[in-house]
This record gives C-alpha cells, structure tokens and sequence, in this order.
C-alpha cells in the first residue's frame, strides 16, 4: 500500500456501481465535495461498504488522475452521529443542500467543520430548528452569498428586535412599511439577531427564520424543489 | 450509411447486461453462434416475451405477468403478516431462506431524496392503501441495512404507527461465523445494541 496521506472527509451520497463497487460523492476537508470510486466495496472479507455511508466520520486517501477518484485506504474517524426518526430525515436535507449548492472540488474547510458541528448537535439531541437555519446562515456565508441580518440595508442602523423589517432577498431587512411578498417575506428583528447569533429561539422566531429561510434558499437553489422535504410532509407531524 | 453487421449488433446488444463488457459480449455472442443456436432462439423468445409481458403486481409490486402475483393470490398465506422489502431480490431471497408464511410487499427501491426517489416513487401510497384496508396485524422491515434503508423503515414505522399497527424491524449484526475481530466498528456497534436476552 502507497504512503498517501489520509484526510478526513463524509459520504454526501452512494449509489451502487458494477458489481460490487460503489460511486461516491464525498465531502472532503481539503477539496470539497469531490466523486470517488471504491472498488470492490461490497465484497471480501470485509467489505467497506458498512463504513461508507453518510454520517460516518472517515479517513480516507484517493489516487487517480481523472475527476472521479480511486479510493484508497479507508479508516473510520471516531463514532458514527447517529441519526434517528426525524433527525435523519434532516441529515438527508442536510446532504442535499450540500450537493444542490457545492461546486465539486471547491475547498470550503470551515464549511466542513460546521457540518460535522451541525451533524454531532443532532445526533446529541439539540433543537433541530435552530441547528439547521444556523448550517444554512452558516452555508450561505461560507459560499458568498453571506446574508445582511444585523443592519437595515439601507440606513445601515442596527436592526431592533421588536420592529418589523421586510426581507429583500439578496439586500436585506428593510424598515419601510411598503408589502410586495413577492420580494420580501416579513420578519421581526428578533429572528434576524437569532439566525445572525446562533441564538435559541421560541416558536414564533422559529416559524419566522424558517420561512425566510425557505424563500432565500430557494431563491438560490433554483426551480427544483428540494426532494428531502417531501420527507417531512405526510406521515411525520411537524414538531 | 451501412448498417453494422448482424453480429456487432448482438455484441453491442449484450453489453446492456450488468458485468458484461466487450470482451465477454464477445464470447457470449460465438458461444451461442458455435455451439447453441437452438439455446440462443430460445433465450430471444423468452426475452421477448418477458420484456413485453412482466410486470407489477398490483397488490405488493413484486414483478409478475399477471394482475396479482402468485403469493398474493394464495390463500394459504397469512394476511396479518407484512414483510417489507426493497427489491424482488430480496423477496426471493426470504422465500428460499426462511419458513415466512405472510405476505410481501415490494418497494423496488429506498427512500433517496438525492437521487430524486422520495416516498411515492416507491409505492409508498400504495402501501398506505394496504395498511387502511385493516388485514396487516404486523409489518416486518426487511430494507437494506444502509442508512437509506434506515430512513425507509422508519418512514413507513410512522406511517403503520399513525394506523396503531404493530412494526418490527430485522436484527442486525455479527453473521453466522463471523469473528468479532474481523466486523467493522459501525456494525458491532449496532450488534451491541441490538443485544438480545439471552
């Protein structure tokens, strides 16, 4: 076996491939969301396939030349987060905004720290409201479309928790009283210091943060509707 | 343009079958050409008609030529019992393994929002229809031991629980002469706690 160096990285996704091999998408500290081959996953006397799978924390060396990658070794990094009920369901969402938004190859270190961040708070029982707006604020900034959350986008003043602001995708809260929801969702200040801070919130900033959430990201995310939400509908009641 | 020969067009043909490259395309291609013609016209016949007449069962969407597939249509099959599993592979797998005396229901798939299948691309509505009728007393998931196959079993534990029926899932773990030594750490972990009274 080669001396390569090993990195830390997670399974985004994994379908079969041939026999007994399987197609990866990772998302890998030093390169970012990168394809991967592992040859002969399923098979031997001990398959890798249990260890690459999402929500696994791994070590793993590539080699190969092209855009899809060989994997070499594969060594697990510590226990697996995991993800019962709804909260798996989350981490799916989790995955999908990573592959929907993440160019391949794009390094985004921070951006990994905080998804191994947001992961371990799930498995550990946190809200799951507040963790995800806090990955997707998180996301959005680590991709450069960081979100103006603590000022009014015209007068820069600070934004005031209990005043209303109209959201402005794309520019940020605005005090005036003007109502094109077809533009603008509206939100209070207190939600917007929430999503900025990181800080807990009750039900009403929870609804709020999630609605805005939803509008902004789907306004980068494009016309296909996120297919993990349909997850949520149906059976499962909301929290 | 000339077509391409008879031949190329057999060997490009079988390539479409999974762990089938140029080379053994080839070989099957001779082989039957050499040595088994009769074998090969069989094999197109049946083809034919396989790909013209299979399909779903309506019941439990396990393929079959006809309406309800044969299990279904059994009434010596224990209606208050529900095995659940992802493929017709499996199902026959169950069958040939295991004394199971109930019915299937087959989802030709998991849950995998990334690839665009969510719950109703694998019959899932269809399921719930199943469930409403009031005949399933126990559901059995047998979905893969992946975390998509997690995720699936307990989508549709939520949709039996909404409708109390009772749903157990199978174990997982150490195989029969497996060494401790030798399992992964996520799959004795699960082992662990899976434990069972002795």
């Amino acid at each position: 076996m080669s001396g390569k160096p090993l990195q830390p990285c997670l399974v985004i996704h994994r379908r079969d491939y041939r026999n007994s091999s399987l197609l990866l998408e990772l998302f890998t500290l030093d390169e970012g969301r990168m394809p991967a081959i592992a040859r002969g996953a399923k098979s031997g006397r001990a398959p890798r396939a249990a260890l690459l799978q999402p929500f696994t924390p791994l070590q793993v060396s590539f080699s190969g030349k092209g855009e899809i990658k060989t994997l070499g070794q594969v060594e697990p990094e510590g226990q697996v987060f995991s993800l019962n009920g709804k909260r798996l369901y989350c981490g799916f969402y989790l995955n999908e905004l990573l592959m929907r938004l993440l160019q391949r190859n794009d390094p985004h270190q921070q951006l990994f720290a905080h998804y191994v961040t947001v992961l371990s708070a799930l498995a550990n029982g946190a809200s799951i409201d507040e963790c995800l707006r806090d990955f997707e604020v998180k996301l959005l900034r680590e991709l450069g479309y960081a979100l103006l959350l603590d000022r009014e986008c015209e007068t820069h003043t600070p934004v005031v928790a209990d005043k209303l602001y109209a959201y402005v995708i794309e520019q940020g809260p605005l005090e005036s009283p003007q109502h094109d929801s077809a533009v603008s969702v509206d939100v209070h200040g207190r939600t917007l210091l929430c999503l900025q801070h990181g800080l807990a919130m009750d039900r009403t900033t929870r609804l709020e943060a999630k609605a805005l959430m939803r509008r902004i990201l789907a306004f980068y995310l494009g016309d296909k509707p996120l297919k993990s939400r349909e997850l949520f509908r149906g059976f499962v009641q909301p929290e | 343009m000339a077509s391409q020969p008879l031949l190329d067009q057999l060997i490009t043909a079988l390539r479409c079958l999974p762990g089938v490259g140029a080379k053994t395309a080839q070989r099957m291609s001779y082989y039957l050409l050499d040595r088994d013609r009769e074998g090969g016209k069989h094999l197109a016949r049946v083809l034919a008609e396989a790909m013209q007449q299979i399909g779903h069962c309506s019941r439990c969407r396990t393929l079959t030529e006809m309406e309800v597939c044969r299990l279904c249509a059994n009434p010596q099959r224990d209606a208050s019992l529900l095995c659940v599993v992802e493929t017709p592979a499996d199902q026959s797998m169950i069958e040939q393994a295991i004394d199971y005396r109930g019915r299937y229901f087959v989802l030709g798939g998991h849950l995998s929002p990334l690839d665009g299948i969510g719950p109703r691309e694998i019959g899932l509505d269809l399921l719930d229809q199943r469930l409403a009728e009031g005949e399933v007393e126990e559901m059995i998931l047998a979905t893969n031991a992946t975390v998509e196959g997690e995720a699936t079993a307990q989508y549709i534990h939520d949709m039996a629980k909404a409708r109390s029926i009772k749903t157990t899932r199978i174990a997982h773990g150490v195989p029969m002469g497996g060494e401790l030594e030798y399992v992964d750490g996520v799959t004795l972990a699960h082992a662990f706690r899976g434990r069972a009274e002795f």
